[in-house]
């Protein structure tokens, strides 16, 4: 095995989670690579150093109430805001619905009534004496 | 109690489950913020926002991942959020130079200077630093709570421990 090889895999190494032949030849190289070996010391000094710079800070005991009475205020706010958007939301339908049942309502106009027919049927011509007379071809 | 139970106990609003959570998690991810973000009391507040989403969006939680990997993203999240709403420079400006003169002796790594050199480190790469060194986790486990591949997270490492040793070993010259 290479340094190149080596550097590649080094994390799982630490990790523990190559194949044991793999993990094998890397221990093996280890021995021998002055500089794959600083790799691993430097991993051990980072991962010490930084546990010891947290180690002293602690979370205030009574924290945990805090965040629940937190989590229950809000939740009451989300519920109360649930419940204003139901009630707009019913009130919205109910007028619009009030205004539309106004409009379907209305008869058609006769207007309305020849228009519909116009679309709906084809037309055959038939010259008389005075007018146009419209013959339905259905 | 196992996650399970913890999580059931959760979505039900219990505050024994909310007191078992912060006891079990709420040091650790407390010791995350304050190295995302180099401030104690910044930290505290940054904790306790997540545990507050946590609870009212645990319903949301698909146990896809395990609970402090997804509690681990609304962290990163609260404090995105937190830096956007400031507009806060987050990089402290570099004393290297300085330091190298009045210091002269120290241990392995001075603590300080380490957290100073993890401030200097742009966000990606510091949170990667924190994630394989503080919380020791795997780079699969990586590569889920940042939603990156496992490709982009070894390089990411390589490339962040590479600038950290960097700033460290300048120091240590």
């Amino acid at each position: 095995m290479n340094c190149d090889k080596c550097k590649d895999i080094i994390y799982q190494y630490i990790d523990n989670s190559l194949h044991h032949n793999i993990q094998e030849s890397v221990s093996k190289h280890l021995q021998k690579c002055q500089s794959c070996n600083e790799h691993i010391s430097q991993h051990k000094i980072l991962k010490q150093t930084l546990k010891k710079e947290t180690s002293s800070i602690h979370l205030p005991a009574n924290i945990s109430s805090k965040i629940y009475a937190q989590v229950n205020k809000q939740k009451t706010k989300i519920k109360l805001l649930r419940r204003a958007i139901l009630a707009a939301t019913i009130i919205i339908i109910a007028i619009s619905s009030y205004f539309s049942s106004n409009k379907t309502e209305q008869k058609p106009t006769s207007t309305t009534k020849l228009l519909i027919k116009i679309h709906t049927t084809e037309f055959s011509y038939e010259n008389t004496e005075k007018s146009y007379v419209i013959r339905t071809v259905k | 109690m196992d996650e399970y139970q913890l999580i059931l106990g959760l979505k039900k609003n219990c505050s024994v489950a909310t007191d078992k959570l912060v006891n079990l998690y709420g040091d650790r991810l407390l010791g995350s913020a304050y190295l995302l973000c180099g401030n104690d009391s910044t930290a505290q507040d940054l904790v306790q926002d997540t545990f507050i989403q946590v609870l009212l969006s645990i319903k949301k939680f698909k146990m896809k991942s395990t609970l402090y990997t997804w509690m681990y993203g609304i962290l990163l999240n609260k404090y995105r959020e937190l830096y956007r709403k400031q507009k806060k420079a987050i990089f402290l400006p570099l004393l290297f130079d300085r330091e190298l003169q009045n210091d002269s002796h120290f241990g392995e790594i001075d603590s300080n200077y380490l957290q100073k050199a993890l401030q200097n480190l742009p966000f990606k790469h510091r949170q990667i630093i924190i994630l394989r060194y503080y919380e020791d986790m795997q780079i699969d486990e990586i590569a889920i709570c940042l939603n990156i591949n496992k490709g982009t997270v070894k390089s990411r490492l390589h490339y962040a421990t590479q600038k950290l040793r960097n700033v460290l070993t300048r120091k240590e010259k």
